[in-house]
């Protein structure tokens, strides 16, 4: 009975870490800090929609994991059929992509000096204060 | 060895642009106002049939009728305007080397955008991408409905509008203008002018979702000198009829309406499109096509299927023949001119496969079964009528690029 209750406990417990490992956040440097975003409305953004607040996207580059995680939990498609929409976009003079910086660590030292700008981010990784929170999915 | 010298030449060309440019070149925005960017696309295809020819292509390999290289130039002026010219090189006979874009664009904020100058009619999803193979799975886009060759550029003023709710996304674009231009059919020369040209997109995006219809019309006068005065003197003999059934002029209208869904594993696309045309050498034309695919990042399989139908006005039988040698001549050289207007149903069945081997650098392989039900004419560019029976593979691989 131990062991079963030490099994339960340890695949919870690995459960929980694989969980929060594959979340993301979307944090932002905003002032107003109610503002949520549906999935539909990052996915826009990142795609270089515009919402209804000014915010800017800065993104990861395509080898980033974080990035493989947010286009299959948040945008729901493939790098190469992103890439290939980006193509589609700027040479029909449509949209740019969002900027993109090389490293987690750059984003966030680039968001906290940029006020509107908003990224995505492992679940785990420390918000520095001043970052808000918009949006999130395990 | 024309394959690789073409290749290297292609390759000699672009990597020049890319060294010259490299310090302001990228898909990234970049502090310099001025970015380089372009495309390009290597095509390789061939026609596994002896009695016809097929966008150029035929029963050798050749390279030499999609392969193209483009170039971008965008120069941004102050935070809301823009200056973009896009240049393309291209190798097929039928088609001419020009300045395809060269526009101003002021987005006054990130919903609203003006385009003003030379542009791509935006009549199908991909009417405004058709040379950049990158942003597309196919090899060819689906001929039944891409293929059509009123106005595909225009010079004018194109809006746009984009609204994001918290589910559902929804765009608005409308356009007006017209232009002179000498389009290139089957190897002759139409000197077209188009003018009040207009139409209006919308589209809505929902979870994977995107769906959109459209419609455009302009009026469309290909200066065609032999027909016009056949024409007038149809009229002048008081065959009214007749001359009316051999405009050279009139109103164009597309209709246009599909539905795509994608996601990570799978995606999905489906097209309509409907062309009435006051022309009598433009048919009435319906076409769809329908393709599924599967992702295996970097690699995704796909198989499409698209048809059409193309329905040509009658000719009228208003002037009398066995009257007099003169009329019958008349008669006869009227019936002529509707003998190349053949009604006729088409289609293709398409499977190929695309693998991005890079970020910008993708790789495709395709073949099409390609039909024309009366082996007389419709999707065939030439055939010889004796020993054709209006079918044929069409095998192409391509290497497509963007930089």
């Amino acid at each position: 009975m131990k062991i079963l209750f030490s099994l339960f406990v340890l695949t919870f417990y690995s459960s929980f870490l694989i969980g929060e490992e594959n979340s993301i956040k979307v944090v932002a440097n905003i002032q107003d800090r109610s503002i949520q975003l549906s999935r539909q409305q990052v996915r826009n953004l990142f795609m270089g929609g515009s919402l209804p607040y000014d915010l800017t996207a800065i993104s990861l580059p395509p080898n980033s994991h974080t990035r493989v995680l947010f286009n299959t939990k948040v945008v729901g498609l493939t790098e190469s059929r992103i890439q290939s929409y980006w193509a589609q976009m700027r040479f029909t003079g449509r949209k740019p992509p969002p900027t993109e910086l090389t490293s987690e660590t750059l984003i966030i030292e680039y968001l906290q000096t940029h006020p509107g700008t908003v990224t995505y981010l492992p679940a785990d990784v420390q918000i520095p204060e001043g970052l808000t929170i918009l949006f999130q999915i395990n | 060895m024309i394959l690789k010298n073409l290749i290297s030449r292609l390759f000699a060309l672009t990597s020049s642009i890319v060294v010259i440019f490299a310090s302001t070149s990228g898909f990234a925005e970049t502090d310099n106002p001025l970015e380089f960017s372009g495309f390009a696309r290597v095509v390789a295809g061939y026609l596994d049939e002896d009695n016809a020819t097929f966008l150029g292509y035929n029963n050798s390999i050749s390279i030499n009728q999609q392969t193209l290289v483009g170039l971008q130039a965008d120069y941004q002026i102050n935070d809301s305007l823009s200056a973009t010219g896009q240049f393309i090189a291209r190798t097929g006979d039928d088609k001419d080397s020009d300045l395809e874009w060269l526009y101003l664009t002021y987005a006054p904020s990130k919903s609203l955008r003006f385009k003003l100058g030379r542009q791509r009619t935006p009549i199908f999803n991909y009417s405004e991408v058709v040379d950049v193979g990158f942003a597309y799975p196919w090899i060819s886009l689906p001929q039944q409905v891409y293929r059509t060759f009123l106005f595909p550029t225009y010079e004018g003023l194109h809006t746009q509008y984009e609204y994001i709710g918290k589910k559902v996304s929804l765009g608005l674009e409308a356009y007006a203008g017209g232009t002179d231009k000498d389009f290139t059919s089957n190897g002759r020369v139409v000197d077209t002018h188009i003018d009040s040209l207009r139409g209006g997109v919308g589209t809505i995006g929902y979870k994977g979702w995107n769906f959109r219809v459209s419609y455009h019309r302009g009026h469309v006068d290909t200066n065609q000198s032999e027909l016009n005065a056949f024409s007038n003197q149809l009229r002048q003999l008081g065959f009214t009829q007749s001359a009316n059934s051999i405009k050279t002029a009139g109103v164009g209208r597309f209709y246009q309406a599909s539905a795509f869904y994608e996601d990570v594993d799978y995606f999905f696309r489906t097209e309509v499109m409907q062309l009435k045309a006051d022309l009598s050498l433009a048919p009435k034309t319906k076409g769809y096509f329908i393709s599924a695919g599967v992702n295996f990042d970097p690699i995704s399989v796909y198989a499409s299927f698209s048809k059409d139908i193309n329905r040509y006005g009658q000719p009228s039988s208003e002037i009398p023949t066995g009257l007099s040698p003169q009329l019958d001549a008349l008669a006869f050289g009227y019936q002529q001119i509707f003998s190349q207007s053949i009604d006729n149903d088409t289609k293709s069945y398409t499977i190929g496969l695309r693998w991005d081997w890079k970020q910008n650098l993708a790789f495709k392989v395709e073949s099409t079964l390609l039909e024309e039900n009366n082996a007389l004419q419709g999707l065939f560019t030439t055939r010889d009528v004796n020993n054709f029976d209006g079918q044929a593979m069409l095998y192409q691989v391509a290497m497509e690029w963007v930089f």
